[in-house]
């Protein structure tokens, strides 16, 4: 445990303590409601956020990157109730954009360097405040999964089921997009644009080989989530590796282990 | 089932928790916290601590970035680094904007002792349009001269108790550098006059010592995507300053330096920024310390290299 004497280990073990968890539980409902290109494409338009940012001069650039990843959030979901393209050609579409303003505003006059951190992340340079956030972050995501799980995965089941039944449908997928956003928005800076996606898959993903109902989806997401993230940064510290994409990594043995096991649970 | 589920999941668990902490145990490191440990940044860096505390006793000198090559834009800093950095006792920096990741470090460890090696020189702008520093001093000589001096001083400071070794390494150092900076004196009056396109920032220096104007800076060392824009200004400069010599470094994309030469019809040399490799058995064997002999052998051969390239040899 010799790594616990190190600030920035502390640091970075509170933050993934809060942010696997959260990982975990967001990820069961982006995998239920089909949107895991779509929480891909807001992380990348992250870059785009904090390319706004430094062209408008704010002094920071989370707040910029929070406020361009609310609307691209609500103009993606109102795109892709109105387009007639395939949902997943919509994303794409708001994906690639995202990516490449960011990419020509950033990399005027060869300074894409001093962003190129964000692509991978950095988790080892978590602040104390940035927990409190993400603290933040935790307990209004657990509000809305209290309050408004069984809507959305009705809305996910069935939507004209659902406003049959008084659901507010849009309401709900709105705010579940402005969730995703703020929490990948919150987290995208240690964990990565290329990565942040498989965090918030990877765990759901392999919950949904092992369980049979939503108790157990949740639960097994959780661990998995939990655990990745904690034994990754143990990990990352020991093999002197990059700490996202360890975690990357150990979830995704994870999810290899509950494949292989599925068919033994299914009979 | 849901017993058998939850033995399953246990069992995963416990199995990766074993997993890591085997690795943990396999890699844990006895701490050699004995003497000074001075880490430096970079490569240059490294040369120049490593000449100056040749032959102290209980000191090391670790290198950050693990004599690989390139400057340090881009560096993000890993687990090993943070902790190597919390356990030094002297940081050596370039300074001038090259250690961006240093902000939070500084932050973090309030009682390291960093170093900024290059306190007091007046460096280079980037560009007309970009105000940020040129940081790559180390290409030119008093530069190099007022780095060493100050890592001498961060030596002395940190360990006076072998004051002697740090003065006597340094003086054989500073005295290899003058003649190093006579030779590319020598150069200039030859050299003078002449103007160039570069593909290296730090190339800027080199070639201001030798009087040689620099038309046009690519930087290539940080990740850059040349736009199509600029690459026609460059060649449009070329052919308007009738420049058929194009310096690049040997790290970094030959083939956009190639086109640049087939646009412009000239040739493209390769110099070196010195930002990696490995001592030879010559450098060690040198009566100068070791990294700055490297310096040296390596910054000779840039100006043979550019006295060719002029047809002076």
């Amino acid at each position: 445990m010799d790594f616990l004497q190190y600030g920035f280990m502390k640091n970075a073990l509170a933050a993934v303590c809060v942010i696997t968890p959260l990982f975990g539980i967001l990820g069961t409902m982006i995998v239920n409601n089909r949107m895991a290109f779509f929480s891909d494409a807001l992380g990348h338009s992250a870059l785009t956020g904090m390319a706004l940012g430094v062209l408008l001069g704010f002094a920071g650039t989370d707040l910029p990157m929070l406020l361009f990843a609310l609307l691209f959030a609500l103009l993606l979901t109102h795109m892709k109730r109105k387009s007639s393209a395939s949902t997943d050609t919509v994303i794409s579409v708001f994906s690639s954009l995202g990516m490449a303003v960011g990419l020509v505003i950033l990399s005027r006059g060869g300074n894409f360097s001093k962003y190129s951190a964000l692509l991978v992340g950095d988790i080892l340079s978590i602040t104390t405040k940035e927990i409190f956030y993400l603290v933040g972050a935790f307990a209004a995501a657990l509000l809305f999964w209290l309050f408004c799980f069984n809507k959305l995965h009705a809305c996910s089941v069935n939507k004209s089921l659902a406003k049959s039944k008084g659901i507010p449908v849009r309401l709900m997928e709105d705010l579940f997009a402005v969730l995703i956003a703020v929490i990948v928005m919150l987290s995208i800076k240690w964990v990565g644009i290329l990565i942040i996606n498989a965090l918030l898959i990877l765990p759901a993903a392999g919950a949904a080989n092992l369980s049979s109902n939503m108790r157990e989806y949740h639960l097994f997401s959780v661990i998995i989530s939990t655990a990745s993230g904690v034994l990754g940064l143990i990990l990352s510290y020991y093999l002197n590796a990059a700490a996202g994409p360890t975690i990357v990594i150990v979830a995704a043995v994870f999810f290899t282990a509950t494949f292989f096991a599925k068919p033994f649970f299914r009979s | 089932m849901k017993k058998k589920k939850a033995v399953f999941m246990t069992a995963l668990l416990l199995a990766a928790v074993g997993i890591t902490a085997v690795i943990a145990m396999a890699a844990g490191r006895k701490k050699e916290k004995e003497g000074i440990l001075c880490v430096t940044s970079f490569y240059p860096m490294y040369l120049l601590a490593d000449s100056v505390a040749e032959g102290a006793e209980n000191v090391r000198v670790v290198n950050l970035t693990e004599n690989h090559g390139g400057c340090l834009h881009d560096y993000t800093l890993t687990t090993q680094d943070m902790r190597l950095l919390s356990e030094a006792d002297l940081f050596l920096i370039n300074g001038g904007g090259m250690e961006l990741f240093l902000t939070k470090t500084a932050e973090d460890y309030k009682n390291l002792r960093i170093v900024d090696t290059s306190k007091g020189y007046t460096f280079f702008e980037e560009t007309e349009h970009n105000h940020a520093l040129n940081a790559h001093l180390w290409l030119d000589i008093e530069g190099y001269l007022l780095q060493l001096s100050n890592t001498e001083e961060a030596f002395v400071a940190a360990d006076p108790s072998q004051e002697e070794i740090y003065r006597k390494n340094a003086e054989a150092c500073r005295k290899e550098l003058m003649a190093l900076k006579a030779e590319y004196d020598e150069g200039k009056d030859e050299l003078s006059g002449g103007k160039t396109v570069v593909f290296h920032e730090g190339f800027v220096y080199l070639f201001h010592m030798l009087g040689i104007e620099t038309i046009h800076c690519l930087a290539m060392d940080s990740d850059t995507q040349i736009s199509a824009g600029e690459a026609a200004q460059i060649i449009e400069e070329c052919r308007l300053h009738g420049i058929t010599r194009l310096f690049s470094e040997a790290d970094y994309a030959q083939t956009v330096t190639d086109t640049f030469a087939a646009e412009t019809q000239g040739t493209v040399f390769v110099l070196d920024a010195v930002t990696g490799g490995e001592m030879s058995a010559s450098d060690k064997e040198s009566t100068t310390p070791a990294g700055v002999a490297l310096y040296c052998s390596r910054m000779r051969e840039n100006l043979e290299i550019i006295k060719r390239a002029y047809g002076l040899r």
